[in-house]
This record gives structure tokens, C-alpha cells and sequence, in this order.
């Protein structure tokens, strides 16, 4: 029973952080219908490079703000190199390939920089043996701070989009862009606030998840994808739907690790995201969208 | 062919047949591995440069290939002959699978899944025992080992060589086949716009499928032939590192175009392996291609050519005008009539009933209970002022939006509930507001592809160009000739379509529309932007394809041209109608006048 209990509570706080990566690809969609492919490597860099800050011999928490700020610049990047030119000449599908590319060229620079050895990043706040004990059960620190941070952004960006000006502009743009236009909203601005907000939830992701895992260059290929499967259970484009997804996601990889076979897990986890878009592409949150001619 | 052109094929087809023979190892073994990399760049051209669809799997089916064929020879002795067919089979029954919710979500959502499939394959044959798990699997039937036989006939390294030649010229053959045919002109048309696609009955779901089908083939055999060209299959193989090499091939060849495969697969094969540069920074090159060739060079390499390609099956010369103009089209369509399967109605039935319909977006009623009968054979007019459902009412008739309420019948048949193109293939055919011109494509090809659901011919005979799959596109090509004099664009049929000044492509929508053999054609707003020419031009057409038994159902703004026009004429007013009868009753009507004019203006108009 404590076992099932540890993997619940573990799956739970794993699945908050996958609730932001699949968060950032939610802010993007609902800005230009665009999913970052090469998100993966975002979480990377912004790991990578608070990694080198802490090195270089400063406070972690400055490290931390560094590596959100490269990881919220890329997203500004991103959209101008990879994205704008691409809708510029509406070439279909064309950013899927732009960003998968971003997404390599950043995994060959962080490879050429550190090498491909897995290395450890400090534990924040708390010490990476400290445990809870909660109702009999062992809780790592690091994952319920993990759970914590991730559940707080999640709300946070939930108010701020609802209740602020820059979030109703926000959501104006996702609704209508040439109406939002009309209203003296700077489409272009929100779109590459959207970007940018997505590479800051990226980097927040990876660097609450890397004192846990440890970090390489291909660190965040896993996580991109579990984010995938979290935004598309949930419904791509929901809030609400990412974090159920999240959760899911992570309850179901820990208990199939836990009780089937470690090796399993990541085929389980990848392969409900074929199951569900051949049964509910809509996700459990999202609702069927209905084309406009 | 002249001789001229066939020097240089003639000279490329003796080098790649004496290759084995002058070439060192290295250079044979390259020769090869280009072979087999061509293929995966197909299979990536054929789902992306013409159905616009993607994969970032592709490695999942390559393995799927190359395990299933070297599994069935070494644990059951299956023959190569057999094995390999039942490798790319597999594949492409996996990439059907996998394919199925393509006609429910957006292209991206595949990306995900191809991603995640690519990945599941890899971590199956990882653990799994059967496929050698971390240690991979060896002792696969090969040249190198001298146990690899065809028939009976032992393979060395020169015999799997031109075995690998064979199913390049093969599968390419199919491919030009298959892009050069009804199938392959769909395609483009779901690449460009799945709607307009769907409005001539394709239907995009399984024009994506089989897109996807194909490309999983043709990655299957590429792993058949790299299992049996290396005698060993590990996992590190089949990573999505791989995946992105070949979309890189791809992209960097030229999407969309018959030569770029082959260009991106022997350059990719072949600098990596010649220059050490290339080779230790393979990531960051390969990275920035996708990155940026997309937006910079989209047809890659092959873009600097400027070939234009032919999605027909027969080259088509200009056209002789001398063909009698109108009564060319009457007796096309006349022949349809007798020929076409599509429902019939008694007589004194309506053609298509639509009752009491109902649509709400987001608690807003665009359409609140319209009722209109459209009698077989006539010109039936639906004006309304803007945002009066008139739109709406068309998308909902032809299965574009999911009904609120109410029934539509068309021929006695329900047609609620069914889609796009279903409602397409029974004869309802619809234009919309803008022109929707497939780019890519001729004037010609944007006309032919409406005979889309008239195509007889099975897959196997037109990719295997078969006499009756030939002759029938002939056929075809014939029928949009004689529909291109009579909307008088004969003489830009070979124009590429996008290219033409507005009022001309909304010409070839109403042509591609009577391409489709219809039963009844609806033409959203056909006059807007057309000149008075035109627009006297477009009135002639559509009186000469009432005459000849099709119904139409005009929605215009432009009053003195529809009236002018139309039999019946229909009138909504905030989604509801407020009048139907004659043309001259409706300028005498006072809710009419109401509607357009406001309550207090004078009654006339």
C-alpha cells in the first residue's frame, strides 16, 4: 500500500511538471495554431546554462533567473527565425520541420559546449536525500517542491490570463487575430509574448525536473513528448486539460513502472497517445472544433 | 523523346549499371546505401512534398521493414521473395494504423503521433528478445555472409546491387504513376486545402491515409534492404536522430519534386562519408537545414532547376477553339444525365428540401428554422442582406457544419449528417466565396481534379499505368478541354493556375465544379469581383448548364445580375426566410425592401 501510495504521490508531482511543458504548447497554439518541435531542447538549455552559472561560481537562484531568461529569449527567437517566416509564406506544416530543426541545432551547440555525460544539478531549496513523511509515506522534498512550484505557475498563469489586460489581449488574439487587430492590439507583440511566455514555462519545466534526473543534451526529448501526450490527453488548448493530462501522464509511467517493468514505461506512455487520437482527438477537456470557411 | 534529352539518361542509366564493376568497395557500398537512402526520402516526398502531411516516425517503419524481413528468414526460412513483399506490406499496414484519425485532427497531431510511434518502435526492439534487444540482431541473411539466394540464385554483393537498383527504378516508376493520376492530383489538392479537396468528394481522411500507407511501404522496403545489405540490425539505428535525417534528405533534395530524393539521398550519403567537417558537426548542419531551408529554398535543391512538373497521365497540347463553343458543354452534360448514377427525383419533387434548420455559434442563431425547396432544373436565387445566414445555410447543407436542427434532403435522400464530400459524390457540388485554386497545378490539372469521384480506374492499374487507366484519363482530359472553350479559358490551360488574374480563377472554380458531373452545383457569391465582361460571361455559362439539366443554386449580392437570372428566389433576413417565389414578386415585397433598405425608405430598388 506505502508503495502505491510513494508512486501515486510521485506520479502526481511528476505529472505538475509535465502540466507546464504541455502548458507551453498550449500558450503557443492558441496564439498561431503552432506547437514548438524542438521544445524538448529548450527545457535542455535553460538546465544547461544555469547549470554553467552555478559554476561559474554564482547563487543558484541567479542561476535559475539566467537560465529562464535564455530560455524565454529562445522562444523570442524562435518565433522569428522559425515560425513568422514560415506563416509569412503559409507553408502548411512547414514549422514542424523549422522547429524540430531549432530544436537540433540547440541539442548539437549544448553537445559541443558540455559533451554528452549525464551531470547533476543542485537540488533547490531543499537537499536531495530530505524527505517527508507524510501518513506513513516517504516523499522526496525535491518532487513535492517540483509539485508546488509547477501546481502555483500553473494558477498563476491561469489569473494573469484571465484577469489582467495583456491576458484578455491574449486571448482576443487566440480568438480572432484580425478582430483583436482592429481593437489596437499588436498582434505580432502578443505572438512573440506567447513564444516567450511558452520558453519560460520550457525552462521552469526542465529546471525543476533536472535535480531529479540529472541532465544531457538529450534530456529533454522525454519530456517534450510526455508533455505531447499530457497536452493531447488533456486537449490541446486547455489549461485545466493540461494539468489532468499531466498528472495522468505521470501516475500511469510511475505505476507501470512500479508494477510492470521499467523498461515498459515510456512504450506505454507514448503509445496512449496514438490510442487517444484514434479515439478522442479531442482530449478529455477539449472541445471539437468547428471549421471556419 | 528526342535523342537529344534521352543522351544524358542514357549515359546516367550505363554509369549506374557498370558501377559494381569499376568502383571500389567503399564506392559500391555508398552506391548502395544511396540506393536505399533514396527510397526513404521518397517515402518522405511522396507523404510531404505531395499530400502535405508529415512524419517524424519514418525510422519506426524502416525498422519494421528490415526486422520483419530478416525475422521471417531466419526463424521460419521464408524466402526473400516472399518476405520481402510481406516486410513492405507490414509497413504499410502499420502506417494505415497509424494513419486512421487523419481525417479527424489537424496534420500536427500526426507529427506528435509519428514522433511517439517512431519511439515505441524503438523501445520494442530494444527489449524485445526476438529482435536481438541491446545486443541487436545478427546473422541476417546478406551478400557478406553467402547466404543471401533469390530464387533460388545466390545473391553476391553485384547481384544485391542492381537487386537494389531495381526496386529504386521500380518504386520510382510507381511514383511518377501515382503522382501523374487522379490519385496523385488529390494529393495536392488536400495539401493545399482539404476543404476545397473535400467539396469536389475527395475525401481528405483517406487521401492522408493512403499517403501515409505509401510512405510507410516505401520505408519498409528501404529497411528490407538495409537489413539484408548490413547482416546486422541494432536498436541506435532507428532513433529519431534518424527520423530527421531522412526528412533532412528530403527537405534538402526538394519536396514535391521527382528529382529532389535523389539529389538530397546521394549528397547526404556521400559528403558525410567524404568530408571529416561534415561529419563532426552532422547535428548542427542537419539541425539548420530544417531550420531554415524550409522558408529559404522550399523545393530544396531541385528548386534551382525550375522543372515543372505534370500531374497528368498524357501530355495535353494546347486546345483547338475550333471545337463548337456552347454546344460542346450541352452535350457533355446531357451525357451525364443518362450516365450518372446519382438519385433521381419524381417529378413535381424537389430536387433539394431543406426544413426548419437551426444553427447556433455560441448562442447566436445564424440560422433560425429556413425552409427552401429547389426544384430539379432550375436556377434558384438566395439573397439576403449581410449576415443573414446565407453562408451558413450552405455550410450546412453540404455538411461543412453539423446541423442545430431541421432536415435537408436532396434527391429524397437525407443528407444531414453526412459530410463534405460525401454530399459531393452524390451530385451536390459547391464553389466558395473565394476562389479555392489548387497552386501547384495547371488551369488544366485545377479543372480535371473535379472528375475526381468519376475515376474508375482501380490504384494498381493507374500506378501501374495500365491501357484502360490511360486511356480513361484521356478520356477525362478531353471532357476538361471541352468545359475550359466553353468558360473560355482554352487558351491559359496551361497556365498555372494561381497565377491568373482573379475573375479567371473564379472561372476555373465554376469549371472544376461542372468537371464534377453534378446533379446541382451551389455558387457562393461567384460574381463578386467580376468585371460587367465577366460577369455577361458567367451568365451565358450558367443558363447553357441549366439548360442542360443541372439545377444551381445562386447566392449574390450583385441583385440585377441574379435576378436576371434565377427561376425562384429565396430571401433571409437574421436566419430566417422572409421570402421565396419570383424574381419580379421579390422587388415588389415589402419585407424584402424592409430588409435591405431599412423600414422608412422608399419601396423601390
Amino acid at each position: 500500500m506505502n508503495f502505491f501510495l510513494e508512486l501515486v504521490t510521485a506520479g502526481i508531482s511528476l505529472g505538475a511538471v509535465y502540466a507546464l511543458v504541455a502548458q507551453g504548447y498550449n500558450i503557443t497554439f492558441w496564439a498561431v495554431r503552432v506547437v514548438n518541435f524542438g521544445h524538448g531542447s529548450f527545457l535542455m538549455i535553460a538546465v544547461m546554462v544555469a547549470l554553467a552559472v552555478v559554476n561559474a561560481g554564482f547563487p543558484l537562484w541567479a542561476a535559475i533567473l539566467a537560465g529562464l531568461a535564455v530560455s524565454a529569449a529562445m522562444g523570442y527567437v524562435l518565433e522569428l527565425v522559425a515560425v513568422r517566416p514560415l506563416m509569412r509564406a503559409r507553408m502548411g506544416m512547414g514549422w514542424v520541420v523549422s522547429t524540430l530543426g531549432a530544436g537540433i541545432v540547440l541539442q548539437a551547440i549544448a553537445t559541443d559546449i558540455w559533451g554528452t555525460n549525464t551531470r547533476a544539478f543542485p537540488a533547490i531549496i531543499f537537499e536531495s536525500t530530505d524527505y517527508v513523511r507524510l501518513l506513513g509515506v516517504q516523499l522526496s522534498a525535491q518532487l513535492l517542491l517540483a509539485f508546488a512550484a509547477a501546481l502555483l505557475v500553473m494558477v498563476l498563469f491561469e489569473v494573469g490570463i484571465r484577469a489582467t489586460l495583456l491576458g484578455k489581449a491574449m486571448r482576443a488574439t487566440a480568438a480572432d487575430p484580425d478582430c483583436a487587430r482592429t481593437m489596437g492590439i499588436n498582434i505580432r507583440r502578443m505572438i512573440s509574448l506567447a513564444f516567450v511566455l511558452s520558453g519560460l514555462l520550457a525552462g521552469l519545466a526542465g529546471i525543476l525536473i533536472a535535480p531529479l534526473t540529472g541532465i544531457d543534451p538529450a534530456f529533454g526529448l522525454e519530456l517534450m513528448i510526455k508533455g505531447f501526450v499530457a497536452a493531447v490527453v488533456g486537449g490541446l488548448g486547455s489549461s485545466g486539460g493540461a494539468m489532468v493530462g499531466g498528472i495522468f501522464v505521470g501516475l500511469l509511467e510511475l505505476l507501470v513502472g512500479g508494477y510492470v517493468s521499467s523498461a515498459a514505461r515510456n512504450g506505454v506512455v507514448f503509445s496512449i497517445l496514438i490510442l487517444v487520437l484514434a479515439v478522442r482527438p479531442q482530449g478529455l477537456l477539449g472541445k471539437q472544433p468547428e471549421i471556419k470557411v | 523523346m528526342r535523342a537529344s534529352r534521352a543522351v544524358p539518361w542514357l549515359g546516367l542509366g550505363a554509369v549506374v549499371v557498370v558501377w559494381p564493376w569499376v568502383a571500389n568497395e567503399t564506392w559500391t557500398m555508398l552506391a548502395l546505401l544511396a540506393g536505399i537512402n533514396i527510397l526513404l526520402a521518397q517515402s518522405i516526398n511522396v507523404l510531404t512534398g505531395y499530400a502535405g502531411q508529415i512524419s517524424l516516425g519514418q525510422a519506426g517503419f524502416f525498422a519494421i521493414g528490415g526486422y520483419t524481413s530478416a525475422l521471417l528468414m531466419i526463424e521460419t526460412g521464408c524466402p526473400l521473395w516472399l518476405s520481402l513483399p510481406a516486410a513492405v506490406g507490414f509497413a504499410m499496414f502499420v502506417g494505415f494504423l497509424l494513419a486512421i484519425p487523419a481525417g479527424r485532427v489537424q496534420e500536427f497531431y500526426l507529427a506528435m503521433v509519428t514522433v511517439a510511434f517512431g519511439l515505441v518502435v524503438q523501445v520494442i526492439v530494444k527489449q524485445w528478445d526476438l529482435t536481438g534487444g541491446f545486443q541487436g540482431l545478427s546473422g541476417v541473411p546478406a551478400p557478406v555472409l553467402g547466404n543471401l539466394s533469390l530464387f533460388g540464385i545466390p545473391l553476391g554483393e553485384r547481384g544485391y546491387y542492381y537487386l537494389v537498383v531495381l526496386m529504386v527504378v521500380a518504386a520510382s516508376w510507381f511514383q511518377v504513376n501515382l503522382i501523374r493520376s487522379y490519385v496523385g492530383r488529390a494529393f495536392v489538392a488536400v495539401e493545399t486545402s482539404e476543404i476545397a479537396a473535400a467539396s469536389l468528394g475527395i475525401s481528405p481522411g483517406s487521401v492522408k491515409r493512403l499517403a501515409y500507407t505509401i510512405s510507410a511501404g516505401l520505408a519498409g522496403l528501404a529497411g528490407t534492404l538495409y537489413a539484408h545489405l548490413m547482416a546486422f540490425l541494432g536498436y541506435e539505428t532507428f532513433s529519431l536522430w534518424q527520423s530527421a535525417s531522412i526528412l533532412v534528405m528530403a527537405v534538402l533534395g526538394g519536396l514535391g519534386t521527382f528529382v529532389g530524393p535523389f539529389l538530397g539521398a546521394v549528397v547526404l550519403t556521400v559528403l558525410p562519408h567524404k568530408l571529416q567537417a561534415f561529419q563532426t558537426h552532422q547535428l548542427l548542419i542537419y539541425g539548420a537545414l530544417l531550420l531554415l531551408s524550409y522558408a529559404a529554398f522550399p523545393r530544396g535543391m531541385a528548386g534551382f532547376l525550375r522543372l515543372q512538373s505534370s500531374f497528368l497521365k498524357v501530355r495535353p497540347g494546347p486546345i483547338a477553339i475550333a471545337e463548337g463553343r456552347s454546344s460542346a458543354v450541352q452535350g457533355e452534360t446531357i451525357e451525364r444525365i443518362e450516365k450518372s448514377g446519382d438519385a433521381q427525383v419524381p417529378a413535381g419533387a424537389p430536387l433539394l428540401a431543406v426544413e426548419s434548420l437551426q444553427k447556433s455559434f455560441a448562442g447566436v442563431r445564424a440560422v433560425n428554422g429556413v425552409s427552401m425547396a429547389v426544384s430539379p432544373g432550375e436556377i434558384h436565387g438566395l439573397i439576403g442582406p449581410n449576415g443573414s445566414g446565407k453562408t451558413t445555410l450552405v455550410n450546412l447543407v453540404t455538411g461543412v457544419y453539423r446541423l442545430g436542427g431541421g432536415m435537408v434532403t436532396f434527391g429524397g435522400e437525407r443528407i444531414d449528417g453526412l459530410t463534405l464530400y460525401q454530399v459531393a459524390r452524390r451530385g451536390l457540388v459547391r464553389t466558395f466565396q473565394s476562389p479555392h485554386i489548387f497552386r501547384r497545378l495547371t488551369v488544366r490539372e485545377n479543372v480535371i481534379i473535379g472528375a475526381h469521384r468519376h475515376f474508375r480506374s482501380g490504384f494498381w492499374p493507374t500506378v501501374a499505368n495500365l491501357g484502360h487507366a490511360v486511356a480513361e484519363e484521356g478520356e477525362m482530359l478531353h471532357r476538361a478541354d471541352r468545359i475550359l472553350v466553353e468558360v473560355g479559358l482554352a487558351d491559359r490551360a496551361q497556365e498555372q493556375a494561381v497565377d491568373l488574374p482573379f475573375g479567371m480563377q473564379r472561372m476555373v472554380d465554376v469549371a472544376r465544379a461542372m468537371m464534377c458531373r453534378p446533379r446541382m452545383i451551389i455558387l457562393d457569391e461567384p460574381a463578386a469581383g467580376l468585371s460587367e465582361v465577366e460577369l455577361a460571361h458567367l451568365g451565358g455559362v450558367l443558363r447553357t448548364l441549366r439548360d442542360s439539366g443541372v439545377t444551381i443554386l445562386l447566392i449574390e449580392h450583385h441583385l440585377d445580375f441574379l435576378l436576371g437570372l434565377v427561376d425562384r428566389v429565396t430571401v433571409l433576413d437574421y436566419g430566417e426566410t422572409i421570402f421565396e417565389g419570383t424574381p419580379t414578386g421579390v422587388r415588389r415585397d415589402g419585407r424584402v425592401i424592409e430588409a435591405y433598405l431599412g423600414a422608412s425608405a422608399n419601396a423601390q430598388s
